[in-house]
């Protein structure tokens, strides 16, 4: 299924159609050559700080830590820039994916507030409220039983943090809105 | 019990309980909050706020279990064309392979245990809480005054607040010592509009900061100035009100949530076209920062595909290299546009702004009509005048071979041209334009002055055909024009010959 998502997504291979990308033609090669050699400055070590510099602070993102089964944790974070029309993925700073998003009809209206450098996972809310402007704002909720996971909300002003069983910050989201009729 | 060793007892019971056909009972038992449960809960979270969750809690429970796994397929593809691309290493392809096989097991899991549920308060409170109205998430978002917010809500509803303003200090009834200092304290409100403006997002909210920036402009020239304010510029700045309002179509006041992820990932335009994934594969092969060349990749894609629907939505027929250029030059221009944002407070024009210059821009260099305007056109008792005296006279032009042929590229060969003109423009500030094929983005000289003389330097690129003997490009003409403040043409047409630049061997 994956060789033949490659054929498929990778623009039907080579000329030949035995898969595998064709090279790029001259004018190809000119083109993209002119748009790398006119990138606005980089800075910063990581894909990610690099985007950052490149396109500035993410409309929205999600930020979480996930810990593997071999023990090791990777912080994950989703940049959504809705006038480009792309999220773009980092785990621990390098960017692993970069898919298109569907144009909204809509105005947005951004969490402009926050920023995902300001986050620190980990951590209990306690500390994490210490950053916020309006923390008393929040409020916050348990996890259905249901579900089986023993996780705890707080909810306020366009933010969703999420803490795990031992009360420590391991999911957020930067929560962008819409305007229009409410439930339509 | 160390929260590592919890955890690890929890993925090692629950390795069992998935291999074993135990169900959900006992996994819960497990209590494991590792990777699994994160992804659980995460996915909970998206539902939650997930405009129309409500309609999905119960009926729709497997419909939307499906979406998400496609997504994920979606995501896991996506992997597979990062990883041909060289843009992501073999090693970590398998573990993100392994992590989208996990949140396959999350949503599976998710949607047995929501079953369960009967209530979904929490849900629904979980989503009150996120935004309430617009006013609120401006204010509360950007920490701006709350009668500047009332103002940009008023104006994204269609009233008339600026016009309201002008209309006060023009005609405050009693003769005041200053006619300035009203647009003073409007130039002040509409810095605090700008600022609320600030949490406008998408092309939409972007088409708005563009209009309230250059409302914002026009104000602090006219309270710089002395005397009655001149009714044509008092015009533009309510021509800057209606094209604020014509982006947005009168926005509702009451906010619902929109997830940023999940359901706005677009599948068709990930599938992608042949013209696209060859200018990917291209843009690949180059060197440069990797957060570089996929953002060059994303805005290619983007624009190539808004090419085809603006040409057929516009009833046009492209040649292949037009709408390369139309793609190339519009990516140009976002890229020189952050270029001046990172030296400024220049507030950026929606892309889709952007494409629309580069079609124009390429529409003229082959002598066609520009696209119609998208803003209505000015109130018919408006009366505009149009530019006189435009002067562009080409009085000298030097060129300098700055990599021919290219060290890497025999068959691509780099130049400047250095070009004077004398010019007079009937408002400034104005801008000198050099347009034409193979050439993106366009170079441009920022005018202050009414007149005089300037020199630009326009870097080329041209190309070679495959036999070595022949520029393929050698008839290519640089179109240089005079621009007002906001890009439009004020005339000037001036097509200055490229060079035969020196050829392959």
């Amino acid at each position: 299924v994956v060789l033949v998502a490659v054929v498929v997504l990778g623009g039907g291979g080579g000329e030949d159609g035995r898969g595998g990308p064709a090279a790029p033609s001259a004018d190809d090669r000119v083109i993209a050559s002119e748009l790398v050699a006119s990138l606005p400055p980089v800075s910063g070590e990581t894909d990610r700080e690099q985007m950052r510099s490149l396109a500035g602070p993410p409309d929205a993102f999600t930020v979480s830590l996930e810990t593997y089964d071999d023990g090791t944790t990777v912080r994950r974070e989703e940049w959504f820039y809705y006038d480009l029309r792309s999220v773009y993925e980092f785990a621990d700073g390098a960017l692993v994916s970069n898919l298109p998003l569907d144009a909204s009809d809509q105005l947005i209206l951004l969490p402009v507030q926050y920023d995902p450098d300001d986050f620190q996972l980990g951590v209990p809310w306690e500390t994490v409220s210490a950053t916020l402007p309006d923390a008393a704002s929040f409020s916050s909720y348990q996890l259905e039983e249901a579900y089986g996971v023993d996780a705890t909300y707080y909810v306020g002003e366009q933010l969703l943090l999420v803490f795990d069983e031992d009360g420590l910050l391991f999911y957020l989201e930067a929560v962008p809105l819409e305007t229009g009729e409410e439930g339509s | 019990v160390s929260r590592r060793v919890k955890m690890t007892l929890g993925a090692l019971l629950l390795a069992f309980t998935l291999t074993s056909g135990v169900g959900v009972v006992a996994y819960q038992t497990a209590d494991a909050f590792g990777l699994l449960g994160a992804l659980i809960t995460r996915t909970v979270v998206q539902t939650a706020s997930l405009k129309d969750a409500e309609k999905r809690d119960r009926s729709n429970i497997n419909k939307r279990r499906d979406a998400e796994l496609a997504e994920v397929d979606l995501r896991v593809q996506a992997v597979a064309v990062q990883e041909e691309k060289g843009w992501l290493s073999a090693e970590t392809a398998v573990r993100e392979r392994e992590r989208y096989d996990r949140l396959s097991e999350a949503i599976t899991e998710r949607a047995k245990r929501e079953r369960q549920i009967t209530s979904y308060q929490t849900r629904h409170r979980i989503r009150e809480n996120i935004g309430n109205t617009f006013i609120d998430v401006v204010k509360v978002a950007t920490g701006a005054d709350p009668r500047a917010v009332d103002f940009l809500a008023g104006l994204l509803q269609g009233k008339k607040p600026l016009a309201a303003a002008i209309d006060a200090a023009v005609s405050g009834g009693q003769p005041v010592a200053d006619p300035r200092q009203p647009f003073r304290d409007l130039e002040a409100q509409l810095q605090e509009v700008k600022k609320a403006a600030q949490a406008l997002g998408g092309a939409k909210g972007i088409a708005v900061r563009a209009r309230v920036d250059q409302m914002l402009r026009e104000t602090t020239g006219i309270a710089e100035g002395e005397g009655e304010p001149p009714d044509d510029v008092l015009q533009r700045l309510t021509d800057l009100e209606e094209a604020a309002q014509a982006a947005v179509s009168q926005a509702g006041d009451i906010a619902k949530d929109l997830f940023p992820g999940s359901e706005g990932i677009s599948r068709t335009r990930f599938a992608g076209e042949e013209r696209f994934d060859q200018l990917d594969a291209a843009v690949a092969a180059e060197q440069g920062p990797l957060a570089g060349r996929v953002l060059i990749s994303s805005l290619l894609r983007n624009a190539l595909n808004d090419v085809e629907e603006l040409a057929g939505d516009e009833g046009l027929t492209l040649t292949q290299d037009q709408i390369d250029a139309m793609a190339r030059t519009a990516v140009g221009l976002w890229q020189e546009q952050r270029k001046r944002a990172a030296d400024s407070d220049e507030v950026l024009l929606p892309f889709d702004e952007l494409l629309r210059a580069a079609v124009n821009e390429i529409l003229a260099t082959g002598g066609e009509e520009p696209l119609a305007e998208e803003s209505p056109e000015p109130s018919d008792e408006e009366d505009v005048q149009p530019p006189t005296d435009v002067v562009l006279t080409l009085e000298d032009l030097e060129v300098v071979f700055t990599g021919c042929p290219d060290p890497k590229f025999p068959d691509v060969c780099h130049y400047d041209m250095v070009i004077t003109f004398d010019y007079v423009t009937p408002v400034v500030p104005a801008k000198l334009s050099c347009t034409g094929e193979f050439l993106s983005p366009a170079a441009e000289r920022d005018l202050s002055f009414e007149s005089g003389s300037t020199t630009i330097t326009v870097s080329r690129t041209v190309l070679f055909d495959s036999s070595g003997g022949v520029a393929v490009t050698e008839q290519l003409q640089t179109r240089c024009r005079l621009l007002n403040a906001t890009g439009a043409v004020l005339g000037g047409d001036v097509l200055v010959s490229s060079p035969v630049p020196p050829r392959s061997p």
